[in-house]
């Protein structure tokens, strides 16, 4: 993609996170780029209402160790999650290989990936924010 | 020369390392902690790899970590500084298995000299004289004997301690009997081995040590720092030349140094420390195997950058100095500014509100602190060397003490009050100061 690349797409979720935006949209010489956050975010900014659309705390996991960072089991696989997947408490997320060992990233909760911050192979320092996961909204 | 190096520790060191590199023109990248994510070695290092949260056993003396930071950025070498893992023949053997220059002496001579028993052994063959003392032993049971053959009062140290860490002074039989036991529990929490050595303690010593550097070719002897101003075995203030030694003993201690050097094989920097008793004789001690925090004294009556020769050694290039370049003139001080009370020694971390310190002629500050820094519990308290140096030690101590009474730093304690203390005291002026004039000090008030 020559627009923008992985990692300025990153930098402009947070900007659009930091900012409040919801919604981001760039055209240049006939390519376009749109970010937007899912509905359920625009909630997050109203007042919480019972029985309505209540703000979800989301889960945060980071690298615990310094490392590559491989996001499928080998060069031909299919990753281990996809935005939008729903994940459960245990399951591997990434690889961090680290000294030739290989070390599972599990999830630390369940719920769904919202947001995906490393790219396959590239090196993660310990506490680099890898994956967001949003838990489910309480029954 | 390397084109970069890996920089495995953090605070003053890591920013003298820098320096080093800088002059050198090779390129940094510091291994650091989540706590010093905002540090000054961290801005000015050319690149930064977080390997761990605050805890050093995780980050600093974490060896995966520092040996994945050292794969993933592509150094020719890694610096160790001195604490962490500077002498874990375990990180030098990492690095020769990545392929990476360790700036240090290798493994083997690691292994030797980080058994304080052996090592003293050793340098018995070679004919230094050393404190009278016990093998090393496992269990309490075996030391009791050994004490008891020995004498009291003495003094129980780690076999794989160092660095005046893990010593227990034992005055009489039942003392070594009930101590025995805690102290080899913490020596193998401290150190991983639960060995111990006993050695007869000398009280009123002096410490005195020698610097060296050695290539390939050559062992060079920077001469003596004097040490004795300690506070439970830690150095507050230290000084070159020492007024312990007169020019014979000074020359003898050199010479049988520079031949156990040599007759280990010692490679890159290291210093032989020594206790001289009451009637003026020296005993080794041990070896420290890196650069020390004291350093700056030597580098300033000598004139020799001791990191850079470090890594020109590493490098392969050699010393560029050889002994007949060796001019020591005038004398240095150093007092470590540590974050404690002054007068209780009880640790002082947090915020750094004011830092302010004065330059001026013979003046240097090897220092990571700033106003707004974090001082954090998780490492040692050292906030700031300060180091004067004079064409004699009145102007030395002279200028020391104007440049203490002009430092302001506020937000945390520190012992500055102290060494303005001793820098105003008789016994020390004097020069005749031992190893227990700290804590007498303390009884004065």
């Amino acid at each position: 993609m020559t627009l923008m690349d992985f990692g300025q797409i990153r930098k402009m979720l947070e900007l659009m996170r930091e900012h409040g935006l919801v919604e981001f949209e760039l055209e240049r010489d006939g390519e376009r780029v749109r970010l937007r956050f899912a509905e359920t975010a625009a909630a997050d900014y109203g007042p919480a209402v019972p029985g309505g659309n209540v703000p979800r705390e989301v889960v945060t996991i980071e690298a615990p160790m310094l490392g590559t960072c491989y996001l499928a089991g080998g060069p031909d696989a299919e990753p281990f999650v996809q935005l939008g997947d729903r994940v459960s408490t245990g399951d591997v997320l990434c690889i961090i290989e680290a000294m030739k060992l290989m070390n599972e990233i599990r999830s630390t909760c369940d719920g769904e990936v919202v947001d995906l911050f490393v790219e396959n192979g590239k090196v993660v320092q310990y506490g680099d924010r890898l994956f967001t996961i949003r838990p489910p909204a309480e029954a | 020369m390397f084109k970069k190096i890996l920089i495995a520790n953090r605070g003053e060191i890591a920013l003298r390392i820098i320096c080093a590199c800088r002059e050198l023109g090779v390129k940094t990248v510091i291994a650091h902690s989540q706590a010093d994510s905002d540090s000054l070695p961290v801005l000015h290092a050319d690149e930064r790899v977080c390997i761990g949260p605050p805890s050093c056993a995780e980050s600093y003396l974490n060896i995966a970590a520092v040996r994945t930071a050292a794969e993933i950025s592509g150094v020719d070498a890694v610096h160790p500084g001195y604490g962490f893992l500077s002498e874990h023949p375990a990180l030098a053997e990492a690095c020769e298995a990545i392929g990476v220059a360790f700036v240090g002496p290798p493994p083997r001579v690691l292994r030797l000299l980080g058994d304080k028993s052996l090592a003293r052994e050793t340098m018995a063959e070679a004919g230094l004289p050393i404190v009278p003392g016990t093998p090393s032993f496992e269990l309490p049971a075996e030391g009791e004997p050994l004490g008891e053959a020995l004498g009291f009062p003495l003094i129980a140290k780690a076999t794989f301690g160092g660095g005046g860490r893990g010593l227990r002074v034992l005055r009489s039989f039942d003392e070594l009997r009930s101590a025995l036991p805690a102290a080899c529990r913490e020596a193998e929490a401290a150190f991983g081995d639960r060995r111990l050595y006993l050695e007869r303690y000398l009280e009123d010593a002096r410490h005195v040590e020698f610097q060296i550097l050695a290539d390939d070719e050559r062992v060079v002897n920077l001469g003596e720092r004097d040490c004795t101003l300690q506070r439970r075995h830690q150095k507050l203030l230290e000084e070159a030349p020492s007024t312990a030694l007169a020019a014979p003993s000074r020359r003898r201690l050199g010479a049988l140094v520079v031949a156990a050097a040599k007759m280990v094989g010692y490679r890159n920097a290291g210093t032989f420390e020594f206790l001289i008793d009451g009637r003026g004789d020296p005993f080794f001690m041990e070896v420290n195997a890196r650069v020390q925090v004291e350093h700056p004294v030597t580098e300033m009556v000598s004139g020799v950058d001791i990191v850079k020769e470090q890594i020109r050694v590493s490098a392969g290039q050699g010393l560029s100095i050889c002994q007949e370049d060796v001019r020591l003139t005038g004398h240095a001080i150093e007092c470590r500014v540590n974050a404690e009370h002054p007068d209780t020694g009880t640790p002082s971390p947090g915020l750094i509100r004011r830092f302010s310190l004065p330059g001026g002629p013979g003046v240097r500050v090897d220092t990571y602190a700033h106003a707004d820094c974090m001082v954090w519990p998780h490492y040692d308290g050292l906030v700031a060397k300060v180091v004067t140096y004079g064409r004699d030690r009145h102007e030395a101590i002279a200028r020391m003490r104007r440049t203490l009474e002009m430092t302001v730093i506020e937000g945390i304690d520190t012992t500055v009050a102290l060494h303005l203390r001793i820098l105003r005291d008789e016994e020390f002026l004097a020069g005749g100061h031992t190893t227990s004039y700290v804590d007498r000090l303390a009884n004065r008030r």
